[in-house]
């Protein structure tokens, strides 16, 4: 009998103990995607985190939640279902407002009213982006929003060509470019293509809330609210053109739709003479693709202006999940994310000393006998974090670069839709036969594979069969009844 | 009465003497109780809209809406005969080849050599399909390919860019996978055939039986179970595709969906975006409950015919 009494003693305890432990400092679990090393100092970053949290007494700590790039929307999805993370950027999976409706993350107005103001304050109008059906669901990360499509050409190929980037601005003079890159160097890839084949990257377009532009606004001055099926458009025709006549010209690559890379892993080993991406501006996406990819690059602008939309807005939102426990704690810890550039250097850049060191010229650079691989917290992982903003920028960019960024926000093109988030239940059935026909016929038609007027047609049959109309009207009854308020 | 009370006197007797034996079966129950049996309560969502903050019970009925989108388009038709035409065309070609080299290799009487070849006809099985969507590709790829640039080059045909014409892919998908999956089926016969009793064979050859006489007369019929096990299992999943053979061999290429979409790759491709759980759950449904009726048609007719090979 005694000894029965001393182990249930024991028992009563232990379970006292964890309770109390547990009771102590509210944690909370926060995603974090692992895409270049494995941040083995995630440890010692997490410890920082905390101690900089108890300095402020906010009481609570946080849990740096590890998740490979590659399985990172099945994680998050397995997490969402029981409640397991608390706060997490909702990119590279479904978007927000699919989000939203399969109710996986929570409405955060309220909260975000409460602890979250600062974010209010820095967001602006941009907040409306990530408003569905009158509720805030997440808060878009801080980045220029803005995009136009760019060329990202080798450097050296280029001078060795005699080609002047500053002479490219469309795909015509691109296309001049490219014959005079091509009679110095026969053999090689003009432009390369990423995974799949596609190698065009669409900008000046609002895709109103799917991926593919199934139902679009064409954006100029107009401010026009007309949905449009993109595929018939005078640009995705005058794509096609090129497509054909830079596949005959041997522009392209042996084989493009077997691509299995990124389009600009091609640039990085050489392969290839240049490569197409969108970003706010020629600077911006130098500076990210030269550091990502080692080579010194020329870029060149070849569409007119850099449009803003929802879609580039909400590409990395951060969300708190509806099923997690500490939303408070979570939106404290987002507005700090968001406004303390110590707690931004942390997540984005690592312990100072230990894995940077600030240079006279207020950037940043690796720690002695450091470089990005073999330093224990990612380097090129600042974006993903909610404000980069206000941490220190790497060398060679200038201390003061990301001011630019917001800079742009201010001053770019904003889609007339800016702040439109689609509601795609009805047309569900639709977008998803849709899409499956993008994916059969776009990147042959744009290589121009095949027999390409053939195709094309039967491409734009197949579409229609899908309900791309169906779509088109749905997105246009929204839409008019969001511009009506 | 007094039959189910001796009945259950023999079960208890039967407990009380072999207990450590079922013990060692609870284990096994419990698995197949967590792994098969709990799950079919999750049958629901294929008729719910999957909400994450309600749960599998809670989410709300949606009146069938999960399966419309199967059949919303023209691929329909076409992802159906994909996917049971391979999965046919890989049953009657893959036991045939399986039965052969199995009676092959029964025929190897150099006990060193026959277990080199069981070796290496098992080795396609251990490979990924990732791997072998590459090894592929080293022979029809349009740069390097090896049929293109050592073949059909040097003898003065044009070369054909595989990767974009439909029309072959159905020889090259059949080829592949029989290639992949004869050498584990062939062992599964060959330890069939290891088990029929030598006498039978040594009576023939008494006999003057010729070797073809005594595979067609002795092997083929003591073999009929297995077979008709084997076929019946695979019946079942008929309207499954292997996802790695459609997905991953054709590398993805749009303009080859007509041949190589199945009902897995399209499932896959269409709710990639969406992530929706209510309409996986219902293709799932589907194809589930479409396999459960082959599975008692084909038994139903292998017990018509003969009673004594079904399975149940």
């Amino acid at each position: 009998m005694k000894k029965w009494m001393a182990i249930l003693l024991t028992v009563a305890m232990l379970l006292g103990m964890t309770s109390f432990a547990a009771a102590e400092v509210e944690t909370i679990e926060v995603g974090y995607l692992l895409a270049m090393n494995a941040a083995e100092e995630r440890d010692l970053v997490q410890q920082a985190i905390n101690d900089l949290l108890d300095e402020k007494g906010m009481g609570f700590h946080v849990n740096l939640v590890c998740i490979d790039f590659a399985s990172w929307g099945t994680q998050i999805n397995l997490m969402l279902a029981d409640g397991s993370i608390d706060l997490f950027n909702a990119c590279f999976m479904s978007s927000v407002p699919v989000l939203a409706d399969n109710g996986s993350i929570a409405p955060i107005g309220d909260l975000l009213n409460e602890y979250g103001k600062d974010i209010l304050n820095i967001l602006g109008d941009y907040i409306a982006c990530a408003t569905i059906g009158g509720e805030i669901y997440g808060t878009p990360k801080i980045d220029a929003y803005a995009t136009t499509s760019l060329f990202f050409m080798d450097k050296k190929m280029a001078d060795d060509a005699g080609v002047d980037p500053e002479s490219i601005t469309d795909l015509a003079t691109l296309t001049e470019a490219f014959k005079k890159v091509k009679a110095v160097y026969p053999d090689l890839t003009m432009v390369a293509n990423g995974n799949g084949g596609a190698w065009w990257t669409m900008s000046g377009v609002d895709v109103l809330g799917t991926e593919d532009p199934l139902g679009c606004l064409m954006l100029n001055e107009s401010g026009d609210l007309k949905v449009v099926n993109y595929y018939e458009s005078e640009e995705f025709k005058t794509l096609m053109e090129y497509g054909k006549l830079w596949n005959e010209l041997g522009f392209f690559m042996k084989d493009p739709l077997n691509a299995q890379d990124g389009a600009f892993s091609y640039l990085s080993n050489g392969q290839a003479f240049g490569a197409t991406g969108a970003y706010c501006s020629e600077a911006v996406g130098e500076s990210v693709q030269e550091k990502g990819n080692g080579r010194d690059l020329y870029v060149a602008q070849i569409s007119p202006d850099a449009w803003a939309t929802t879609n580039l807005v909400t590409a990395m939102t951060w969300c708190v999940p509806a099923l997690s426990d500490h939303k408070e704690a979570a939106v404290k810890f987002l507005n700090e994310l968001y406004v303390n550039p110590e707690l931004a250097n942390l997540v984005c850049n690592g312990i100072e000393g230990k894995h940077y060191v600030v240079t006279e010229e207020g950037n940043i650079d690796f720690a002695e006998g450091l470089d990005a691989f073999t330093t224990g917290w990612p380097s090129g992982m600042g974006t993903f974090w909610p404000n980069i903003t206000i941490s220190r920028p790497w060398k060679p960019d200038a201390a003061d670069s990301y001011d630019a960024w917001l800079a742009a926000n201010e001053t770019c093109k904003k889609s007339p839709a800016l702040g439109f988030a689609f509601d795609a239940f009805n047309v569900s059935d639709e977008i998803s036969a849709c899409s499956s026909v993008v994916d059969q016929y776009v990147n042959a038609l744009l290589l121009a594979q095949g027999d390409t007027e053939a195709l094309y047609a039967e491409f734009l049959e197949a579409l229609r069969d899908a309900g791309i109309d169906s779509i088109i009207e749905e997105k246009q009854a929204q839409l008019d009844a969001w511009a009506a308020i | 009465m007094q039959n189910t009370m001796k009945r259950r006197g023999e079960l208890i007797r039967q407990l009380k003497r072999h207990w450590p034996l079922y013990v060692m079966m609870l284990p096994g129950l419990a698995y197949l109780f967590i792994n098969n049996y709990l799950p079919l309560a999750g049958l629901q969502l294929a008729f719910k809209k999957f909400k994450y903050n309600l749960g599998i019970w809670g989410s709300p009925w949606n009146k069938g809406k999960n399966f419309t989108f199967l059949f919303r388009s023209k691929d329909a038709g076409i992802i159906i005969r994909n996917t049971l035409g391979y999965n046919l065309t890989f049953l009657v070609l893959g036991t045939v080849m399986a039965l052969a080299v199995a009676i092959l290799l029964n025929e190897v009487r150099r006990k060193k050599l026959q277990q080199t070849y069981q070796t290496i006809i098992l080795i396609p099985h251990l490979i990924s399909y990732v791997i072998v969507s590459y090894i592929a590709y080293a022979f029809l790829g349009g740069d390097n390919g090896m049929i293109n640039n050592s073949l059909l080059i040097p003898l003065g045909f044009e070369s054909i860019p595989w990767y974009t014409k439909p029309g072959y892919w159905p020889f090259i998908l059949i080829i592949i996978h029989l290639w992949k999956v004869f050498g584990y089926n062939s062992i599964v016969y060959y330890a069939s055939i290891v088990g029929i009793d030598r006498t039978y064979y040594e009576a023939a050859v008494v006999d003057g039986a010729s070797t073809w006489k005594q595979i067609t007369a002795i092997t083929l019929p003591m073999l009929k179970p297995v077979i008709i096990t084997l076929t019946l299992l695979s019946v079942g999943r008929l309207f499954y595709s292997d996802f790695g053979l459609f997905y991953q061999v054709p590398m993805n290429s749009g303009l080859l969906y007509n041949t190589t979409n199945t009902i897995d790759t399209f499932v896959y491709r269409g709710l990639l975006e969406t992530n929706d759980i209510g309409r996986a759950s219902a293709a799932g449904f589907i194809q589930s409950i479409m396999g459960f009726v082959l599975i008692l048609t084909t038994n139903a007719i292998v017990r018509k015919v003969e009673a004594e090979h079904a399975l149940f």
